[in-house]
C-alpha cells in the first residue's frame, strides 16, 4: 500500500488482485447480488486509490480497506432501500435458491430425506446468513473470513469492542437457531475456523 | 442512547456471549479457564457449545468466490480513467474560476470607470461654465454700466483690464 500510495501503478493492480477475491465475498454476502458486489468492489478500489495519500504506514491496509468496503455497502444498501427496490435473483448460482424454510422441511423429513449435496448445503448457509441483520453479517463475515479479532472488527465498523463481542454473539445464536435442523440431522462438522 | 450503548446492552443470554468468545478465543487466560473447568463439568454447557461451534463450521461449506477473470484489469483501468478525470476537474475548474475571476475584475473596473465618467461629466457640467464665467460674474455690477459688450472688448483690447486681471490670477 505504501507503494501505492507513492504512485506506483503497477503496485495498485498488484493489490487489487490480492484483495479482489476476498472483498467481492464480503461484498455478495453484504448486499446478496452477484454483481452488485463486483460493482461495489471497484468502487471500493477507486475509493482506496483516491484516498492513497492519507493512508497511514501503520495502519493494517485489511482494516482500512475493509472499512471502507463496510461504509460502500452500507450506502448500497440504504439507497436500495429508498428505492425499495425488489431483490429478483438473476444469475445461475443465486436463481436456484429455494425459501430457507423448505429447504429445512426438506432436511428434517418432511420431504423425502436425502443426502444434501454440497451446493445445497452452501445455498442454506448463505440464506441462514441473509437472515442476520446488516451488522450481524458483517461482524461474522470479518470474523470468519477474515479472522479479524474483536479489536479489528471494531475499528474496521467503528464500533466499541464490547459491542462486537455482543453483535458476534447475537449472530452466532441466530445461526445457530437457523441452521439447527442440519445440525440436528448430523451434518458432519466441515471443518474450523 | 449511543449505538455502542445500544449494542452492548442487547445481550440476550450471556452464556451464549461467553461460549462465543471462548470460541473467538477473545477470553482472558483465567476466562477461558473457567469455561474450559465448566466444560468438563456441565453436559448441557458442552451442547450449547457444540451446536455454536457445529453452525460455525457450517459457514465453511460456502464456496469460495472468484473474481472475473479481466476483473482486476478493468478495475486497474476504471480507476486510470477516474483519477484522469479528477485530475483535469481540480485543474479545470481552478483555470475556469481564474479566467471568471479576471473578467469580473475587468468588468468591474470597465462599470466603476464608466459610472464615475458618467457622474463626474453630469455633475461638472454646470460647475465648469461657472468657473469659465467666474471673472464675469466677479465683475457683473461694473458691465452694467457699459451699453454693450462690443464696447467692453473694445476696453479690453486696449488693455485696460490688464492691471485686474493680475491680482486675480495671482490668488
Amino acid at each position: 500500500m505504501l507503494r501505492v500510495r507513492d504512485d506506483d501503478a503497477a503496485a495498485f493492480e498488484e493489490l487489487v488482485a490480492r484483495y479482489q477475491d476476498r472483498l467481492i465475498m464480503i461484498l455478495a454476502h453484504l448486499v446478496g447480488v452477484r454483481h452488485q458486489a463486483e460493482d461495489l468492489a471497484q468502487d471500493v478500489f477507486l475509493r482506496v486509490y483516491r484516498a492513497r495519500k492519507r493512508y497511514e504506514p501503520g495502519a493494517k491496509f485489511s482494516t482500512w480497506l475493509f472499512t471502507i468496503a463496510n461504509n460502500v455497502a452500507s450506502n448500497a444498501l440504504r439507497s436500495r432501500s429508498r428505492r425499495k427496490e425488489v431483490h429478483v435473483n438473476a444469475r445461475p448460482d443465486e436463481s436456484t435458491a429455494m425459501p430457507l424454510e423448505q429447504m429445512a422441511a426438506e432436511s428434517s423429513g418432511l420431504m423425502p430425506a436425502r443426502q444434501l449435496d454440497r451446493v445445497e448445503r452452501a445455498e442454506i448457509v448463505r440464506k441462514a446468513i441473509e437472515t442476520l441483520n446488516e451488522r450481524q453479517r458483517m461482524a461474522l463475515l470479518l470474523s470468519k473470513f477474515e479472522g479479524m479479532s474483536y479489536a479489528e472488527i471494531a475499528e474496521t465498523m467503528d464500533l466499541s469492542t464490547k459491542a462486537i463481542k455482543s453483535l458476534l454473539s447475537r449472530a452466532r445464536v441466530n445461526l445457530r437457531s437457523v441452521l439447527e435442523p442440519y445440525i440436528q440431522e448430523g451434518l458432519p462438522p466441515l471443518g474450523k475456523k | 442512547m449511543s449505538e455502542n450503548e445500544k449494542l452492548e446492552s442487547d445481550v440476550e443470554s450471556p452464556i451464549d456471549e461467553l461460549l462465543t468468545s471462548y470460541l473467538d478465543d477473545e477470553l482472558a487466560p483465567d476466562e477461558r479457564a473457567h469455561v474450559e473447568q465448566r466444560l468438563t463439568q456441565d453436559p448441557q454447557f458442552r451442547g450449547q457449545l457444540n451446536h455454536m461451534q457445529r453452525a460455525w463450521d457450517l459457514l465453511d461449506t460456502l464456496q469460495r468466490t472468484e473474481a472475473p477473470s479481466n476483473f482486476t484489469q478493468s478495475t486497474v483501468e476504471m480507476v486510470a480513467v477516474k483519477a484522469a478525470d479528477d485530475a483535469q476537474t481540480e485543474t479545470s475548474p481552478g483555470g475556469k474560476r481564474g479566467v471568471i475571476i479576471a473578467m469580473a475584475c475587468v468588468g468591474s473596473l470597465l462599470a466603476a470607470g464608466a459610472g464615475f465618467f458618467a457622474v463626474y461629466t453630469a455633475l461638472d457640467a454646470p460647475n465648469r461654465r461657472l468657473l469659465n464665467d467666474l471673472p464675469v460674474i466677479e465683475k457683473l455690477d461694473k458691465y452694467r454700466y457699459a451699453d454693450s459688450i462690443e464696447f467692453l472688448e473694445s476696453l479690453e483690447s486696449e488693455g485696460l483690464f490688464l492691471d485686474e486681471e493680475t491680482p486675480d490670477d495671482s490668488n
